[in-house]
């Protein structure tokens, strides 16, 4: 695989896709602990891996279903006590639409 | 001038109708519950926990897909589809990418072939609502990991009507097979367009995607006025610019919701959580055979039994109406049209009315083929038994009406010679109206003979007795 290169640009990108606001600080130190993470993987591209079939999983189940049977759920309280606000029920976050 | 054509393809979202969601136990059924009573720590997103596949989803799946003559994937599997909105609590979307459940198949509207790109299995995200003027927007968490059908057709569509009857056809063949309700009003069923406009015989012009309609007439609706729209822009010669547009259902208008700025960075992986799916030869043929008969099937039945085109096409492709089409016609020896004709036209309007499936109401079809045989042997008339349906749609027995209240049809001209003689002599001037050839005027001579006799004398006969009195043809 190609070696992923770490840009200034790059690290814009995923912070804008990740919704997080970074100071030009933070983004300049996760652009050196990004690349040294991603270097840390790319170890694995020493691997000679000719031949082998791609592979997502670490096992190789197949077919793990389930019934189509309906459970309990959690209460409306239950499921809120995680909300930072709530109201009528709800969770509320701020505004997304215009 | 029909130098332009429109090039429009549909992305179709179907609820499927299983008993709980695609990836948990929670009810799916949460239409009218107080918000945020369907959830669980797996729909929530909380940490830790595990998804796992509803099979009746994934078998519903390859059910919708063999309908549409797709190819059924040999191995599938879920990909996260990554984005951040408050709407999905995990911050990605669990669907399916390179491998979907079904691909490579098509669908026959009107003779004309429309190829289905995919259809994939994924999960419902929250409801959110943005109320009037609050700087907040709400979420409820009940729709969230609910199962969903995404079916995207190649751009084989032409035109507005074609898309309206593609979808038509889509949710016929979904409510036959049982895999989803696939109602737009309680939003089982949307659909998103894109559709593009180019002169016959160039290569594609610049597409622009409406997103979210929730009727069939919607979607014709923005169709045609996008076409149009698009049509005087290139005719100014200006170009179209690629965006995704909402629909103003009020102002019957497209407007622009954000232009695109290339592919939106989703970042798909394979799910690590969702072992893969290995569909087999055994699964395949258990289902194949469980495959219940489709609506061009149901077509291609009627019309061969003797129905007309125009009235098979109807039964055929509304499953309620077709179940009870064939449940008469096995009680039924007669012409099956007449039955047809029933259904598609008093029975239809009797419904229509009051907003109501056939199986609702209290008609049985030992009683519509009883109705129809009358009808058929011409023992009713045609007065008659639009007087009798309502009852009958309301669980009486057409047979025993018609005995109780004497309304077997009059055909015997001697039978109703004294009243047609009574008629006549007692309206000179409609008399002297019709002989000088105001033909119209002699329904006012039909009229007190219908009354007199319930309906019962036979229109055709009366007009002819009438004419032979009168001298002209009626």
């Amino acid at each position: 695989m190609a070696r992923m290169e770490i840009t200034p640009e790059l690290v814009k990108h995923l912070s804008r896709l990740s919704r997080l606001a970074l100071t030009p600080q933070e983004e300049a130190k996760l652009e050196g602990e990004l690349r040294s993470i991603v270097g840390f993987f790319e170890k694995l591209s020493e691997l000679n891996t000719e031949g082998l079939p791609e592979m997502a999983r670490p096992v190789e189940t197949t077919n793990r279903l389930r019934a189509d049977q309906v459970r309990p759920s959690l209460t409306q309280e239950q499921a809120l006590s995680v909300a930072i606000e709530v109201h009528e029920g709800q969770f509320k976050v701020p505004r997304v639409i215009e | 001038m029909p130098d332009f054509e429109a090039v429009v393809g549909l992305e179709v979202h179907l609820h499927l109708k299983t008993k709980s969601k695609m990836f948990c136990g929670c009810d799916a059924d949460y239409f009218g519950d107080p918000p945020n009573t369907h959830t669980c720590p797996v729909c929530l997103g909380l940490p830790g926990v595990l998804p796992v596949v509803n099979a009746q989803a994934v078998e519903y799946g390859i059910l919708f897909g063999l309908a549409l003559n797709c190819q059924i994937a040999p191995w599938t599997q879920f990909h996260r589809k990554s984005y951040y909105y408050p709407d999905m609590p995990k911050n990605y979307q669990i669907s399916q990418y390179d491998l979907p459940i079904a691909a490579h198949g098509y669908l026959e509207v009107e003779g004309q072939r429309v190829r289905i790109k995919r259809v994939h299995l994924e999960e419902d995200a929250a409801k959110s609502t943005h109320p009037e003027g609050a700087p907040y927007s709400l979420i409820d968490l009940n729709r969230a990991g609910s199962p969903l059908i995404e079916m995207v057709t190649e751009p084989d569509i032409r035109t507005p009507e074609q898309a309206r009857i593609f979808l038509s056809h889509i949710r016929s063949i979904a409510q036959t097979l049982g895999v989803s309700d696939a109602n737009p009003e309680e939003g089982k069923m949307r659909a998103d367009v894109n559709v593009s406009v180019r002169r016959v015989g160039e290569p594609l012009g610049t597409k622009v995607e409406i997103k979210n309609l929730n009727s069939f007439r919607s979607v014709a609706r923005a169709l045609e006025y996008e076409i149009r729209r698009q049509q005087e822009i290139l005719r100014s010669g200006r170009r179209v610019e690629q965006a995704t547009l909402g629909f103003d259902e009020a102002a019957g208008k497209t407007y622009v919701m954000r232009l695109k700025e290339g592919e939106a960075d989703y970042r798909y992986f394979p799910d690590p959580d969702l072992p893969p799916i290995v569909v087999d030869e055994a699964w395949l043929a258990r289902l194949k055979a469980a495959m219940p008969e489709l609506p061009a099937q149901k077509y291609a039945r009627y019309v061969e039994a003797g129905v007309r085109p125009y009235d098979a096409e109807i039964l055929a492709y509304n499953p309620s109406l077709a179940r009870f089409f064939d449940q008469t016609l096995a009680c039924y020896r007669g012409n099956p049209q007449t039955v047809a004709n029933l259904l598609n036209a008093d029975v239809a309007g009797y419904l229509n009315e009051r907003q109501m499936e056939v199986q609702e109401t209290a008609l049985t079809p030992e009683h519509l083929a009883a109705l129809a045989g009358l009808f058929e042997r011409r023992e009713i008339t045609n007065r008659v038994l639009s007087q009798l349906l309502p009852e009958v749609m309301e669980g009486a027995d057409p047979l025993k009406l018609v005995e109780e209240r004497g309304l077997r049809a009059v055909a015997d001209e001697g039978a109703l010679r004294p009243l047609v003689e009574r008629v006549v002599a007692a309206n000179p001037k409609v008399v002297e109206q019709v002989k000088g050839g105001n033909l119209k005027a002699a329904n006012a001579l039909l009229g007190p003979i219908m009354k007199e006799t319930k309906g019962t004398a036979k229109a055709d006969v009366v007009k002819k007795m009438l004419g032979e009195m009168l001298g002209v043809e009626l």
